[in-house]
């Protein structure tokens, strides 16, 4: 049984994504199965676009936790 | 006097070819905040989104996002050598937006206001700005947030346990041993919930179509 939603969205292991591309080469009925299992994430490609993070997100959210840090080390030391 | 601007912190380029596990082993063996800053700005974009997605509300999601890096950053000593770190932080962000979610008691009652304010410009486009953009056509536009609006109704319809596989395995992208690992259920657990979830979408759109 071939997992083809599984590969479609990238949840298989490398080895078994080969092993799947494999097999998708050498047999076009395979192939055809693949095209038609595609059909199944139609719903959800309407919201396919990833959002942008708030402005600095990242950077604010490291300076607050290196802050904590070193008053947490402070106040053992 | 001149107002002195700030430079943003950025994660040290130096670290950007490190693996998650090898940057997370860094900090927590030498305390190397470095490599958790890169940790941090590598899953700013992607953590965000799910979080954004789970909770449905920007202000939420980051919080979590802060709540769910502070515990990594609280919690290092409970990293393990050997241990994947993509799965371990979606699974403390998980955990972190469901404290989100009983602490504002909101989840059932996501209101069309909150959805408005997802972070992303374009729900709260206006047809006026969408005349007066050049490229996709106004139409076009009208046609994809309607789809956008959609997908994501029907994605927050599904019920939870399948809704968040779908998060992390068609949204996130991650493989199906690590959303088993972040759900801590076995994989064939979550390929059958992402089949029911795919099933249910399918029906809802036949219906919609």
């Amino acid at each position: 049984m071939h997992d083809y939603l599984g590969y479609l969205c990238g949840a298989l292991e490398v080895e078994e994504t080969t092993r799947f591309e494999e097999t998708v080469n050498s047999d076009g009925e395979i192939r055809r199965q693949l095209e038609i299992h595609r059909r199944a994430f139609v719903p959800l490609t309407g919201d396919c676009e990833d959002c942008s993070p708030p402005e600095s997100l990242a950077a604010r959210v490291c300076e607050m936790l290196c802050k904590a840090g070193k008053a947490a080390k402070d106040q053992a030391g | 006097m001149p107002e002195v601007q700030k430079t943003p912190r950025t994660a040290p380029a130096s670290l950007s070819n490190e693996s998650d596990e090898a940057l997370m082993l860094r900090f927590r063996n030498h305390d190397d905040i470095g490599a958790f800053e890169s940790l941090v700005h590598r899953y700013e974009r992607p953590l965000y989104n799910y979080l954004l997605r789970y909770l449905r509300n920007a202000e939420l999601a980051e919080e979590a996002f802060q709540g769910a890096f502070s515990r990594v950053h609280q919690k290092r000593d409970l990293y393990t050598e050997g241990r994947r770190f993509r799965p371990w932080l979606y699974s403390i962000a998980t955990n972190q937006a469901i404290d989100e979610i009983r602490r504002e008691g909101r989840h059932e009652a996501a209101s069309l206001e909150q959805r408005r304010s997802r972070g992303d410009a374009e729900t709260g486009t206006t047809l006026l700005e969408m005349l007066e953009a050049e490229t996709p056509s106004p139409y076009e536009q009208l046609e994809a947030s309607e789809r956008r609006d959609w997908t994501r109704r029907a994605v927050d319809d599904l019920p939870e346990h399948l809704r968040t596989v779908v998060l992390l395995v068609y949204f996130q992208g991650l493989k199906y041993r690590e959303a088993a690992e972040v759900l801590e259920i076995p994989v064939g657990t979550v390929k059958s919930r992402l089949n029911t979830a795919l099933g249910m979408l399918n029906t809802a759109w036949r219906v919609k179509h």
